[in-house]
């Protein structure tokens, strides 16, 4: 049984078997996990070194009684709250532009779910001569301006989502509508980019 | 004078000049900056220095901003 009851044959054949990796397990990476695995998506490969924090709880996809724990090891036990029959391979290390292109070989397309601008730019170098779709984010702190976030193609395999000036700052913190925007974008580009559907 | 296509506007540059002198000139910084250079993408790692630009080539630039 597939959790999504509202996908056709043909819809339900693709998802089933598609392989998506997501890097990073936070505010992006747990909610869009969330809405893939929703959408009925259940091969999964995942990275993420941190645990839980009090802080993480304003927008991640986690529950105080899991601070502390691993993120990898809580997400997973959330994750198949929603559906128990998923097939996860979360990995507990750090992506870097050495690892990220083994860790993410045979996906079908990659989330670059980071909060770091740095560990951003390195995930779309060390997978863009890999023919694989990588779908970013970038420019999503604050509150209001939900029309300036939007998704760009660039190049044949990357989609921006975000509007690419809201970075955090003192001033500008993350918060679970803003970020929780453009994680459900990242993942409805994946679904689109899957069933060939407009992005 | 040559003209690239900068983020969707025709901009000049000097024949021979680089991507990375292109973009000094301009004062655009490349940390964290993702260039789509006639449909390819590169990272502040590719060897920008070396790239050269040609009249009619498409430049499009993206920040990448911290927040997830």
């Amino acid at each position: 049984m597939n959790v999504n009851p509202y996908l056709n044959d043909a819809q339900r054949a693709v998802l089933e078997r598609a392989k998506i990796g997501v890097a990073g397990l936070g505010g992006l990476g747990s909610n869009v996990l969330a809405h893939l695995v929703r959408a009925g998506i259940r091969l999964f490969v995942a990275a993420d070194f941190d645990v839980v924090s009090a802080s993480n709880l304003n927008r991640q996809f986690f529950f105080a009684d899991q601070v502390g724990q691993k993120k990898t090891g809580a997400l997973a036990e959330n994750l198949r709250r929603i559906d128990p029959e998923l097939e996860l391979d979360f990995r507990d290390l750090r992506l870097t532009g050495e690892n990220t292109p083994e860790v993410f070989a045979g996906c079908d397309v990659v989330v670059e779910a980071f909060d770091k601008a740095d560990a951003k730019t390195m995930l779309i170098g060390a997978l863009a001569d890999s023919g694989i779709p990588v779908v970013a984010a970038s420019g999503l702190a604050g509150f209001g301006k939900s029309n300036d976030i939007r998704v760009r193609k660039a190049g044949k395999n990357l989609y921006l989502v975000g509007d690419l000036v809201s970075g955090i700052s003192a001033e500008l913190a993350p918060a679970s509508p803003r970020v929780g925007i453009a994680a459900a974008m990242e993942a409805n580009t994946v679904v689109a980019i899957l069933l060939g559907l407009e992005i | 004078m040559a003209k690239v296509i900068l983020n969707g506007k025709e901009t000049e540059f000097s024949s021979g000049e680089k991507i990375l002198g292109f973009l000094q000139a301009r004062k655009v910084g490349t940390k964290n900056l993702i260039l789509e250079w006639n449909g390819k993408i590169l990272t502040e790692k590719d060897p920008l220095e070396s790239f050269e630009l040609n009249d009619g080539d498409t430049l499009n630039l993206f920040s990448m901003v911290g927040g997830g």
